[in-house]
């Protein structure tokens, strides 16, 4: 490690030097700097990743995630050119030291194949990472969903190396991985649970969306905490110039999203509700006792940004959504409440900053009706604090240099179970809370070296720390407690720390195709208690601790990207290979459910991942889409599980396809369709079966030694829009989820053959047929 | 945790209605036959045996095929006692009449003289299971829940303060045992009482839906509390959450259970003690019951 550490600082000076010898021939003349920030024209929204290109350069650089840029250029007049896809290109002649608010016009629909100016170089400028995708709302819209939900979190499953943990479930895996290793992000704030409904639906609005972004496994240095991938969610500023809104229904929601200026030009505000309806028509139900049964979600976002002047900005996001569930026997309700405060400041022309505050919370729910005097109550909270700096120094076109640090405050109650009534026999059961700090500084480095060369070099170093009150405890090698450690409030009883290399370098090998390697190191200090392949409401987050060490991922990644001359394809093929260390699993039957030791549940263990991942887009005017593969290989070995031999990770698709292709056939009419497979997940099936106490019991021989019926299915959809055309009017979405009515396992069991006396005969149960649904949207 | 478990239940209830479910053709692998051990051992002068069989393929329609002509010993240490294959019952060996094992002791089980491989070789196989005590129960009560359709059995109990005890609870009714199976059982943890203290906890059931047989007036419920070892505890938990189903909402990977029969056998052989506390249906206590209804 101390050798590396050592090749890490050379490698940073050698850089540094390089950078000073080549890049800067100008050193003393009148070099000046140009930034500012580049916005739609028609409603103010800052453009993220639009091209900034010296013309005749061919350098330049991209906006960042708040639509700021900055560049230094040589003396004399200088042309900068801004482009962005869809939208008519900008130029602007530049000669000193300025900032500039430069507003780009949509490209007006139909128009033939525009080339964008200097597109070249926006290939060139692409960033090092690998494995980054982004997805637009506008896209993630015409994909055909489920219930006609639109669901970011649905349309990332369909890119290579993710897939859905089940049938149709929002909660995905990311190249085998276990969902609890993936960081979501809203507005920088982390979603904990981003489930609606038993996982079937996200809390990600698309309504509210910007972009979103998922890096599956080479993190940018400012990002750290989880071993499998970031989803970083970007929730939309607010219309700048004019109020609009939309409202929509559907089959089991409506949705409804209103935005405008607060101040023109100066501050907006956004905010987008939906809420599901099935359970309004139940008192309807011929079924009396149905009446008072309640079975809905809802969210709403809610942003506002101001603009005080060329070097403030201000943001302020907030989520709040809540599921419900009550019938005659239980209730159940869960959610999210997330804040975020940001303060963009441009110190100088060239140094950027952003300061961040968020609040998150996810809390549950469970009780049983209230009128049994042994009501239970169960209540779990899970609370987070963060405050984050990030500071981005441009240093030359193509040369950033980027730092910051962040620091959380974990608060965990995992369970308290009372029991209300007064007469009640339950026995109040409260887990200890358990706090936690984590902080992550990190300086990352990026310049383009030679015409033919990018480099990027990160470095993260993470900080856990356990604080007290809190208890801990002992384990003997059977697992047992032999002793139990009490903290006062404020003892910090415990700290991991570590050191998360990034590095990653871009070969332009032609102006068309460009070669990527990359490396990656992460660390993961807290997890989810949960074996199970779907999501549940009931999460148990827990921490690193004496006992449980923070799970690290060492990634290597390899790609070639190619584009062809005209643009309309572009391909892609990555190859990865992913070693894990103090994997978290549990033992055979775990309590993971209001166990105060639950850490002696806990196997550790080794996982390992290696496959590559395929991907051809095109895009023309009428007709879009993609077709990705990927070949996976993901296993663990934990503990004393599967009698110590490896095993597969329920998530192990060997083969993964998905399909999506839009079709544009009128002017006012699109088809779209989805097509998925994947190869039918590990499960452990029984072998044997034997007889005790009455009562049947399975044998088994391996863990996830068997697997699922291969998983696939067809999607449709088809989008109307009124006369009116795309931004104002109506717009009718059809779809048809399932469309070949495959009957997709989600579950396998083993039940007594009721009309035949043939014994035992397995059994699947599926969930969903062929789904039509039909939504409409109105836009003002 | 009874009441997490119903719960857990209605949101799956709730969640499968959206469900199907379909017959599949599945070919399993099937494991070489072991054999399994069923073995109680109890503190009261009662008949005493332990059952042996063999498993069987997974889809298999038989029932388990007996094993006979096996010699099996039970030891305490001290005294060995020769359990006898019943003549009517293949595969039960019985202990003599009036033998009863002792709490504090240590029981060793021993089976040989048999080849359930097969290869011509006989076999042997041992399992040791110790007899913890039990302190008698104070009372018991039942209460009627109309929602759940059933009564509930409700313990008052002293625990000893001192060890970590785990308890099995059984049903009977008029002197016959309603709760037979491992999947009607009720196995908890000392924790499960506050303070070691049991007032009015909620520990067993009696089914009170239109199928089962009501209770009538002078009716004698009573509860069956046993001391049994944590690893029986284990195993009783395990056996029921392997009859709950496989549904990726609540349950992890299935695994086997953790039996304690050396040399690859399965199931489980136990030595537990048994306290009884009775109760007679009054006329009140079916009002109540008419009362929630």
């Amino acid at each position: 490690m101390t050798n590396f550490k050592f090749f890490f600082i050379f490698f940073l000076l050698f850089l540094q030097y390089q950078a000073t010898v080549k890049a800067r021939p100008n050193v003393g003349e009148d070099v000046f700097t140009v930034s500012g920030y580049v916005k739609d024209g028609a409603t103010g929204e800052m453009l993220v990743g639009a091209s900034v290109i010296v013309r005749g350069s061919g350098t330049g650089t991209v906006t960042n995630v708040y639509g700021f840029f900055s560049i230094e250029l040589s003396p004399g007049e200088q042309i900068l050119q801004f482009g962005f896809l869809g939208y008519q290109p900008v130029e602007r002649i530049v000669s000193q030291t300025t900032h500039l608010t430069v507003e780009m016009i949509p490209q007006p629909e139909l128009l033939e194949e525009v080339t964008i100016a200097g597109e070249e170089g926006a290939v060139s400028v692409r960033s090092s990472l690998l494995g980054l995708e982004r997805l637009e709302p506008s896209s993630i819209g015409r994909m055909p969903v489920l219930m006609g939900e639109t669901d970011p979190l649905k349309a990332i499953q369909m890119l290579p190396g993710v897939s859905a943990t089940s049938e149709g479930s929002s909660n995905f895996t990311v190249r085998g991985g276990n969902p609890d290793q993936n960081l979501l992000l809203m507005d920088e704030a982390i979603v904990y649970n981003a489930g609606h409904l038993l996982g079937f639906f996200s809390v990600f609005n698309n309504d509210a969306i910007k972009y979103v972004e998922l890096y599956k496994g080479d993190f940018p240095a400012s990002e750290g905490g989880r071993l499998s991938s970031v989803l970083d969610v970007h929730t939309r500023d607010g219309n700048m110039k004019q109020f609009q809104g939309s409202a929509g229904i559907g089959l089991i929601s409506s949705r409804l999203n209103l935005e405008g200026p607060i101040k023109k030009n100066k501050a907006s505000f956004l905010f987008t509700g939906r809420r599901t309806y099935a359970d309004l028509f139940l008192p309807l139900a011929s079924d009396e006792e149905l009446h008072d049964n309640q079975l809905y979600f809802y969210d709403t976002n809610f942003k506002m940004n101001w603009i005080a002047d060329e070097k403030n900005r201000f943001f302020l996001s907030a989520y709040l959504g809540r599921d419900v569930f009550r019938d005659e026997m239980a209730r159940l309700n869960f959610g999210n409440r997330t804040l975020s405060l940001r303060w963009n400041r441009v110190f100088s022309p060239s140094l950027f900053a952003n300061f961040t505050f968020v609040r998150g919370q996810y809390d549950y729910f469970l009780g049983t009706s209230e009128t049994d005097i042994d009501d239970m109550e169960w209540v779990s909270e899970f609370n987070d604090y963060m405050f984050g700096a990030d500071f981005s120094w441009f240093l030359a076109p193509e040369k950033t240099f980027r730092f910051g640090a962040r620091s959380f405050f974990h608060s965990i109650a995992p369970g308290d179970v009372t029991g209300p009534d007064e007469n009640s026999f339950l026995k109040e059961v409260e887990l200890p809370q358990n706090n936690s700090l984590e902080h992550g500084a990190y300086v990352s480095y990026s310049n383009r070296i030679a015409s033919w060369l990018k480099l990027r070099v990160g470095l993260r170093y993470s900080l856990f720390q356990n604080v007290g009150p809190g208890k801990s405890f002992r384990f003997d090698d059977a697992y047992e407690v032999t002793d139990t450690i009490s903290y006062s409030s404020g003892d910090i009883f415990n700290s991991y720390h570590g050191l998360e290399p990034r590095a990653g370098a871009s070969v332009f090998l032609s102006p068309r195709l460009t070669a990527k390697i990359s490396y990656s190191r992460t660390r993961q200090y807290i997890q989810l208690a949960s074996n199970s392949t779907s999501s549940t409401p009931l999460d148990v987050w827990f921490p690193a601790s004496p006992n449980v060490k923070p799970q690290t991922s060492d990634q290597v990644s390899l790609g070639l990207f190619g584009k062809s001359r005209n643009g309309v394809f572009e391909h892609s093929i990555e190859f990865f290979n992913k070693w894990m260390e103090n994997t978290i699993d549990f033992k055979d039957h775990p309590d993971l459910l209001l166990n105060e030791t639950i850490e002696g549940e806990v196997r550790f263990g080794k996982a390992w991942a290696r496959g590559f991942e395929l991907m051809s887009k095109w895009n023309t005017d009428r007709f879009s889409g993609w077709v990705g593969y990927t070949f996976l290989k993901s296993e663990r070995v934990a503990g004393g599980i599967n009698n110590g031999k490896p095993f597969l990770s329920p998530y192990d698709h060997t083969h993964d396809v998905s399909v999506f292709a839009d079709y544009r056939l009128a002017s006012r009419v699109s088809l779209s369709a989805n097509w998925v497979y994947y190869t039918g997940s590990p499960v452990t099936l029984p072998v044997g079966r034997f007889d005790v106490g009455g009562t049947m019991v399975p044998l088994y021989s391996q863990r996830n030694g068997e697997r699922m019926p291969d998983y696939h299915r067809l999607d449709f959809s088809c989008i109307i829009h009124s006369k009116r055309g795309k931004e104002k009017g109506g717009e009718w979405v059809f779809s048809l989820y399932n469309a070949y009515g495959r009957k997709n396992a989600w579950a396998i069991n083993f039940v007594n053959d009721e009309e035949g006396d043939s014994g035992i005969r397995a059994e699947k149960t599926y969930l969903f047929s062929v789904v039509p649904s039909v939504s409409y949207t109105f836009k003002f | 945790m009874k009441q997490l478990v119903f719960i857990i239940n209605i949101v799956m209830a709730v969640f499968l209605s959206w469900g199907c479910a379909e017959y599949i053709d599945l070919d399993l692998e099937t494991s070489d036959q072991k054999l399994v051990v069923d073995g109680m051992i109890t503190s009261e002068r009662h008949i005493q045996y332990v059952r042996l069989s063999r498993s069987v393929a997974f889809m298999d329609d038989t029932v388990s095929p007996p094993v006979s002509g096996a010699r099996v010993l039970l030891s305490d240490g001290y005294n060995v006692e020769t359990l006898r294959e019943a003549n009517e019952m293949a595969g039960f060996y019985v202990a003599k009449n009036g033998f009863a094992a002792t709490p504090g002791n240590s029981y060793e089980l021993t089976v040989s003289e048999v080849d359930i491989d097969g290869d011509g070789v006989e076999e042997s196989y041992q399992a040791i299971s110790y007899m913890p005590h039990v302190n008698k129960p104070d009372s018991i009560d039942l209460l009627f829940d109309a929602s759940w359709e059933m009564w509930k059995v409700l313990l008052w109990f002293n625990d000893p303060p001192d060890s970590e005890d785990y308890y099995l609870f059984r049903v009977l009714l008029n002197g016959t045992l309603i709760s037979e199976r491992i999947s009607e059982f009720t196995v908890v943890s000392d924790r499960f009482f506050e303070n070691g203290r049991a007032d009015g906890v909620w520990v067993q059931s009696i089914n009170a839906n239109e199928e089962a047989e009501p209770l009538q007036e002078g009716d004698v419920v009573t509860l069956q509390m046993c001391g049994i070892t944590e690893a029986y505890f284990d195993f009783v938990k395990s056996v029921q959450r392997e009859g709950r189903g496989q549904y990726p909402l609540f349950s992890g990977p299935p695994a086997n259970v953790p039996g304690n029969i050396s040399n690859g056998a399965l199931g489980f052989f136990t030595a537990f003690s048994v306290s009884y506390a009775n109760l007679v249906v009054s006329a009140g206590l079916l009002e109540e019951k008419n009362n929630s209804d």
